[in-house]
């Protein structure tokens, strides 16, 4: 993986910024778009360990249902599970294309998560 | 479980998974392939989530053809995909390091359908890279207590790639 | 597809030689050079643990025992003749190698032909065998048998079983079967309610070196509608 120091350090901040905003963040993963974890920040209680492989399907797919749905580019992909949501976001630098996972719990708000993993995205695109 | 008319390709990246469905699905392949960034191997493009072909048969109903990951972190897509399906065709490329350490991924992923189902094992590129041989496969998946068709395959052919569908058909014949 | 090997089955038999008492390296070097000079000899030899066609032993084995079985030729491999019979000296030489490969497999040809040969247990129709191991290339030469390996592929299969399933004739798939057991890949299936133990190393997955029969059924009549839709002829007898 040839990762510029530049894009880490913007990784790394965005989990800074993300942990501290999100009301019932149980952990952020920023990924590459083949499922190799960059950097992760993880709660305790949240299990992670393949998250970026998993997101990275995901987000394939998500594209994949976008275009054959002819509704075009895939945004996001939100789990909505019994105990919680993940949220994934690509992030396309022009270097490389990276995707963003948020996992809260429950108790989060979709909306303020939606709102800051975008921002966070679109930060990481012009690091 | 009822069985869906669905057939795995797998194997390692660049193996050919996504050519091998390419040269006989009737639709042109969808895929979510996405840029590797892995250096060690020098292919451009890896496939993240599934290739995904086609074929109609004659009463209407499809026979899907799907091409997994080939890298261990997406096993989970190895299973989700396996669940159903009619067999599985694995792709060694002989060019690599230790291909019979690649088959064993393979063989430990999808222990489960192999055992159950079918299997046909293709060897890829062994004109220029003929060691290891088809026995030394052969073995190694004894090891593994799997007994299946070991072959050399070029699978930019599609006729290659249908005779190794033939041999998985044969094997699920009563 | 697989090259098949051009010498037709009828004039290269499949023997079997095993190897006893020689230092490990001229034991490496011996079965090298015997698969390296399998386009020339007039037999195939492959290598087999014990009660194989021809016996390669080092002087002192030759020296100790007498030979298990009258039609079993002894080769031995050291750096003097012990006067023991045939003698190949070290260090090996690929000509010599050949020629007595050749004369000896002449002999275990000719003793099989005189009903005298080690491992000719007669094979029933209806006696059902599994297949270890997937063949080498000198057991699949021709292709209808890459048919009938496939057949056994994972499940026990007899002369009549795989007749019935193919477009072999009976001779076609006893042969098959018949060069399988020379060659040591064949194991009789065992029947329903006997415990069977597994000669092979334990695998992590036991269950599927004797795969269970419960295997999900194919809807009828998919497998003619795929073979269709590929353009493969049908399959069985034809």
């Amino acid at each position: 993986m040839n990762i510029t120091p530049r894009i880490r350090l913007a990784a790394e901040s965005a989990i800074d910024t993300l942990m501290r905003e999100i009301k019932g963040v149980k952990a952020v993963v920023i990924s590459t778009e083949d499922g190799l974890e960059l950097a992760a920040r993880v709660e305790n209680t949240a299990q992670v360990a393949r998250l970026s492989a998993i997101a990275s399907s995901l987000a394939a797919l998500g594209a994949v249902a976008g275009e054959e749905s002819q509704l075009g580019h895939c945004d996001n992909v939100t789990i909505e599970a019994a105990n919680g949501h993940i949220l994934m976001l690509q992030a396309r630098h022009p270097e490389m294309t990276l995707i963003v996972s948020v996992v809260t719990s429950r108790d989060a708000i979709i909306g303020q998560v939606l709102y800051f993993a975008k921002q966070a995205t679109q930060l990481l695109q012009h690091a | 479980m009822t069985v869906e008319h669905k057939i795995l390709f797998t194997g390692t990246m660049g193996a050919g998974k996504t050519t091998a469905i390419a040269g006989v699905s009737e639709i042109p392949p969808v895929s979510t392939d996405v840029r590797n960034s892995d250096t060690s191997v020098a292919k451009a493009t890896t496939t993240v989530g599934l290739d995904y072909g086609e074929l109609t048969l004659d009463n209407g109903e499809k026979l899907r053809l799907y091409g997994t990951p080939g890298q261990m972190r997406f096993d989970f897509m190895w299973r989700i995909l396996g669940r159903g399906a009619l067999g599985v065709v694995i792709l060694v490329d002989n060019s690599r390091p230790d291909p019979l350490a690649d088959l064993d991924i393979y063989l430990d992923g999808f222990a489960e359908l192999i055992a159950q189902t079918a299997c046909v094992v293709a060897v890829g590129r062994m004109e220029n890279h003929p060691s290891p041989g088809l026995d030394a496969y052969a073995r190694r998946m004894e090891a593994k207590g799997v007994v299946c068709p070991v072959l050399p395959a070029n699978v930019t052919d599609p006729q290659q790639v249908v005779q190794l569908l033939e041999l998985l058909l044969l094997q699920l014949e009563v | 597809m697989p090259a098949a090997n051009t010498v037709p089955k009828s004039q290269r038999a499949l023997l079997s030689y095993s190897v006893e008492g020689l230092p490990h390296r001229e034991e490496v070097l011996l079965k090298s050079l015997i698969r390296l000079l399998d386009h020339r000899t007039h037999q195939n030899w492959s290598w087999k643990a014990e009660q194989a066609d021809l016996r390669v032993v080092g002087d002192q084995v030759a020296l100790a025992s007498p030979p298990p079985h009258p039609a079993v030729p002894t080769l031995t491999v050291a750096h003097a003749d012990p006067q023991r019979g045939p003698f190949l000296a070290l260090p090996l030489h690929t000509d010599a190698l050949e020629v007595a490969l050749n004369r000896l497999g002449a002999m275990v040809v000719h003793a099989r032909g005189l009903g005298l040969a080690v491992t000719e247990v007669p094979i029933g129709e209806h006696e059902e065998f599994r297949m270890l191991r997937w063949p080498p290339a000198a057991v699949l030469e021709a292709p209808i048998r890459l048919r009938l390996a496939t057949l056994m592929s994972n499940r026990p299969a007899s002369v009549l079983s795989l007749q019935q399933r193919s477009p072999a004739t009976r001779q076609e798939c006893a042969d098959f079967l018949a060069d399988l057991q020379r060659a040591g890949l064949l194991e009789r299936a065992a029947s329903p309610g006997v415990l069977v133990t597994a000669s092979a190393p334990d695998s992590v997955f036991p269950d599927s070196r004797f795969p269970s029969p419960t295997r999900d059924t194919v809807q009828p009549g998919l497998l003619a509608r795929i073979r269709n839709r590929l353009g493969l002829q049908p399959s069985g007898p034809q």
